[in-house]
């Protein structure tokens, strides 16, 4: 039997992973601060019984040439969503590289996506109920009395007077940050939150997800083809097969 | 089966959530004091397949992961409390807060719900009510041999009576104010009631507490905007579009699949 089966069929699954990503990216295409996924394939070589002899080849003596492919990575696209106006005094979106901190009581969290609200104690809250930070790591506390202003860098004001400076950290290498759900991210591994500097803060504005319909249908469509292409090989290989044991060796 | 159907399917629902929020918008683009609703949407859970930071053959951590994303759900639907704007209607009884607050309606059960809605009237024993009958609170009579109402930007009510050359304080009209008025619960009917989520109201004359002061003869019109509403609409139903392609994509998938096998 040929192996060459098993890399079409290699093939055929990480198109199919691929569109779980595709699938997420469009289910996401209104979510506000999603940030898009991508996978990265990468091809493997399987029978490699011995690594430390730089040709490939497997126990009878023949080099190695079957290719296999796999999804390797998924990774986040962290490009700036378009803003959207909403007026509302609560809607932050930033531009730049930074992301607000956030804490409820399973940890903090970095998040973009930026409507806000104000909970029944008088603190700034995601839609969840999980505070917004200052500076200080502390909840923002603001009167209800008075309109809620904040400025580009994220000083909060109210009635002329300063009340706190909202936190804007980013990670030092991006590739670490690791999506949980609500358009949230932690810090993974070896990466280090850092303070964000090159940002800037829009009230009013939501920042909206990065998702582009036309790129995920492009993509989409390679990965549907590339999925047809890798069952015709199948299909090939089976008549191959097919031939070797019904025609191969007969007589008349 | 595959992930990618689920997925999809969790985007073609929440933009189906996102349309009846719409028309519901539109529905009520001529309601008094109505405020707009936006549906808010978050990403669901991610499976992770690999995790950041396994060691490779050379001993150093693998610095991205593999992780999927299970779909979309709405994350809230948030009432936005923007000014509607005002019309003048010249009635004595329409009356619009400008600014935040809200009037207190006693309910028949006894217990208070706001509301932005100040199209009130008179009842057959001459007490405020609003368009339900339903008592304005504090309870304020007017007097049947009252010729002229005049309501004050703070609140004050007063009546010029038959023969009489001055005006006659009634009542005062409060307005109550919450912290989080995007927790209230709207009960239809132009009502909102307090929640947990809300906080207990602040009731004050209007123009205290940062309430908004009253403005007699107006009514408060709708704050949805038609022109961003049919947007809305439009990119909800492309984004819909998109995931049934996926869907679609998803299941030619597995008819390719199914027919690999002769």
């Amino acid at each position: 039997m040929s192996n060459g089966i098993y890399v079409a069929a290699s093939a055929s699954i990480a198109a199919e992973k691929n569109l779980a990503t595709v699938a997420n990216n469009l289910a996401n295409v209104n979510t506000a601060g999603f940030k898009k996924d991508r996978s990265v394939f990468a091809e493997f070589l399987a029978d490699y019984k011995n690594d430390v002899v730089n040709e490939k080849m497997d126990e009878n003596g023949v080099i190695q040439d079957k290719h296999f492919v796999s999804v390797d990575d998924t990774f986040t696209d962290f490009s700036n969503g378009s803003l959207k106006k909403t007026s509302n005094p609560l809607d932050l979106a930033i531009s730049g590289d930074a992301f607000f901190k956030v804490r409820n009581q399973t940890g903090t969290f970095l998040q973009r996506g930026g409507n806000f609200a104000i909970s029944s104690d008088g603190h700034i809250v995601a839609k969840d109920g999980s505070d917004l930070l200052d500076v200080s790591e502390k909840p923002v506390v603001v009167d209800p009395q008075f309109s809620i202003h904040i400025d580009e860098k994220g000083g909060v004001w109210q009635n002329k007077q300063k009340i706190a400076d909202l936190k804007f950290v980013s990670c030092d290498d991006k590739r670490w940050l690791q999506k949980v759900d609500k358009t949230r991210f932690v810090v993974a591994g070896k990466g280090k939150e850092i303070d964000a500097s090159d940002f800037s803060v829009h009230q009013g504005f939501i920042e909206q997800s990065n998702v582009n319909a036309v790129a995920e249908m492009v993509e989409m469509i390679k990965l549907n083809r590339h999925f047809d292409t890798a069952s015709k090989a199948i299909h090939s290989y089976q008549d191959m097969d097919n031939a070797a044991i019904n025609k191969v060796g007969r007589i008349g | 089966m595959l992930k990618s159907l689920d997925i999809a399917a969790t985007g073609m629902k929440a933009m189906q959530d996102k349309m009846n929020v719409i028309s519901n918008n539109l529905a009520n683009v001529n309601t008094t004091g109505f405020k707009r609703n936006r549906a808010n949407f978050q990403d669901l859970l991610y499976q992770t397949d690999k995790a950041a930071g396994l060691s490779n053959t050379a001993g150093n951590p693998t610095p991205t992961s593999e992780q999927y994303g299970l779909g979309v759900q709405v994350a809230d639907t948030t009432k936005e409390f923007r000014q509607g704007s005002l019309k003048n209607t010249q009635n004595p009884l329409d009356i619009a807060i400008q600014g935040n607050g809200f009037f207190q309606i006693t309910l028949p059960d006894g217990s208070l719900a706001y509301s932005r809605d100040g199209s009130f009237k008179v009842d057959n024993q001459g007490r405020i009510v609003n368009s339900q009958g339903y008592l304005l609170e504090p309870q304020i009579t007017v007097p049947a041999d009252a010729v002229n109402l005049m309501i004050g930007e703070d609140g004050t009510v007063s009546v010029e009576q038959k023969g009489q050359t001055e005006a006659t304080e009634i009542g005062n009209i409060q307005v109550a104010n919450f912290i989080n008025d995007g927790g209230l619960k709207s009960i239809g009917k132009n009502l909102f009631q307090e929640t947990s989520a809300s906080g207990s109201p602040v009731v004050g004359a209007p123009g205290e507490n940062g309430t908004g002061s009253l403005l007699q003869g107006f009514l408060e019109g709708s704050n949805v905007e038609m022109v961003s509403e049919m947007v809305e609409m439009i990119v909800g139903q492309r984004a819909y579009e998109l995931n049934s392609k996926a869907v679609k994509t998803s299941d030619s998938m597995l008819q390719t699949a199914t027919r690999l096998k002769q």
